[in-house]
């Protein structure tokens, strides 16, 4: 009994991973109701989001009421191009924010934890941007409301 | 001049062995109440803790050197401690570790096994300790993993910290030849500092403790151990008070 409490007590914590932790900043599209000014969840019809710099992210993506933003580890702003609809003008949104390495776990090593300083957009569509959250530290919170 | 130190050593465990190896019984009448005490052979057990060499296997990170030591007070009851070193070393693809550290733990031992004779000194015990550990570690490289934006890397600088904790012990030790005792024991630590601050990274290995990341941690040790005869305890073994005649 004591050599199995010991197997116990011995387990190596730099073999297991598991844990999940990209930090995304995670994006709600809202729209206030034209009948009661009541602030509910929208769906964006035809999506296309293209990160500055980068590949295309989404390109007629449909049907979507949210949006993870992945934002660039190794500067301090990322910058994306987002359009909500085929007919409609696309909007360019820049988060700029603060950077820090964060131990996850002997078994995952480290991430890049974000803390949101501003947000500067285009109003082509987007009427307006609530920021919930400011800090990037799991894909699971709502960071911020985008108003259409 | 080392096998010289040697020869004095094992000439100074045999002479003590040989003064303080003798058991003797003694027998007091004190106001009508005899009592019978032994005179038992104690002194203070050094021992090695061998489970920390199983830590090279499943742990292959972690060094650990802890030696062991006690000394009776009375019948049942024993001061304890514990010493010892640890160095952490540990690299894989997403980053490189290196610590070191000593730590101190003292504490008291209390013998629960009553069936046996005065001269048996196998103990079944249970003890506590308070640890301390004055530690180091640093990392000299970390990377993190990006596919879409690309990878980033940096370095975490070396910085000194200390650990204290509370640890519970149940065990037992068994002299199977003269003055020589195995042992294991099972503990429980609960780490009384406060926690690593959010941002900044723990120790992989907090020496004495165990992992930086945890608040409690269960452990177990083997030992093996010899006691170095140095001085005699006084047992009590029967006591009687005379009971008064009637009609005087």
């Amino acid at each position: 009994m004591v050599m199995a409490v010991g197997f116990v007590a011995c387990d190596d914590q730099t073999e297991v991973c598991d844990q999940v932790f990209n930090a995304d900043l995670r994006a709600l599209f809202k729209y206030p109701r034209p009948t009661d000014g009541v602030i509910v969840d929208t769906t964006l019809p035809y999506v296309t989001v293209v990160a500055k710099g980068t590949d295309t992210l989404f390109k007629g993506a449909t049907g979507l009421k949210n949006l993870s933003f992945s934002l660039n580890g190794t500067v301090d702003s990322t910058t994306y191009y987002i359009k909500g609809d085929s007919t409609v003008t696309g909007d360019t949104i820049t988060f700029k924010y603060s950077r820090k390495p964060h131990f996850v776990s002997p078994g995952c090593g480290f991430a890049t934890y974000y803390t949101l300083d501003t947000v500067i957009f285009t109003r082509y569509a987007i009427d307006s941007i609530r920021i919930l959250n400011r800090e990037v530290t799991t894909n699971d919170d709502t960071h911020l409301y985008l108003f259409y | 001049m080392m096998t010289r130190i040697f020869t004095c050593f094992i000439s100074f465990l045999l002479c003590t062995g040989l003064a303080f190896g003798q058991d003797s019984t003694e027998v007091k009448l004190k106001h009508d109440t005899l009592t019978v005490t032994q005179q038992v052979s104690a002194g203070l057990r050094i021992g090695l803790d061998i489970s920390r060499f199983a830590y090279l296997y499943f742990q292959p990170y972690r060094t650990d050197v802890t030696l062991m030591a006690d000394a009776r007070l009375n019948k049942n009851l024993y001061v304890a401690g514990e010493f010892g070193y640890n160095r952490t070393s540990h690299s894989d693809s997403n980053y490189t570790y290196k610590g070191n550290g000593a730590f101190v733990a003292l504490g008291i031992d209390y013998n629960v096994l009553k069936k046996q004779t005065s001269k048996q000194r196998n103990i079944l015990y249970v003890g506590a300790r308070y640890g301390v550990a004055l530690f180091n570690y640093e990392i000299p490289e970390y990377h993190i993993y990006d596919e879409y934006w690309g990878n980033s890397s940096g370095s975490v600088p070396k910085q000194s910290d200390n650990a204290q904790w509370i640890e519970l012990v149940v065990g037992l030790k068994a002299e199977v030849f003269r003055n020589f005792f195995l042992g294991w024991s099972l503990r429980q630590r609960f780490l009384t500092t406060k926690r690593i601050p959010e941002g900044d990274f723990p120790p992989l290995v907090i020496p004495g403790f165990g992992p930086g990341n945890k608040k409690s941690v269960f452990d177990f040790n083997y030992s093996i151990s010899y006691q170095i005869p140095l001085y005699n305890v006084k047992i009590p073994v029967f006591s009687a008070k005379a009971k008064p005649k009637k009609g005087h």
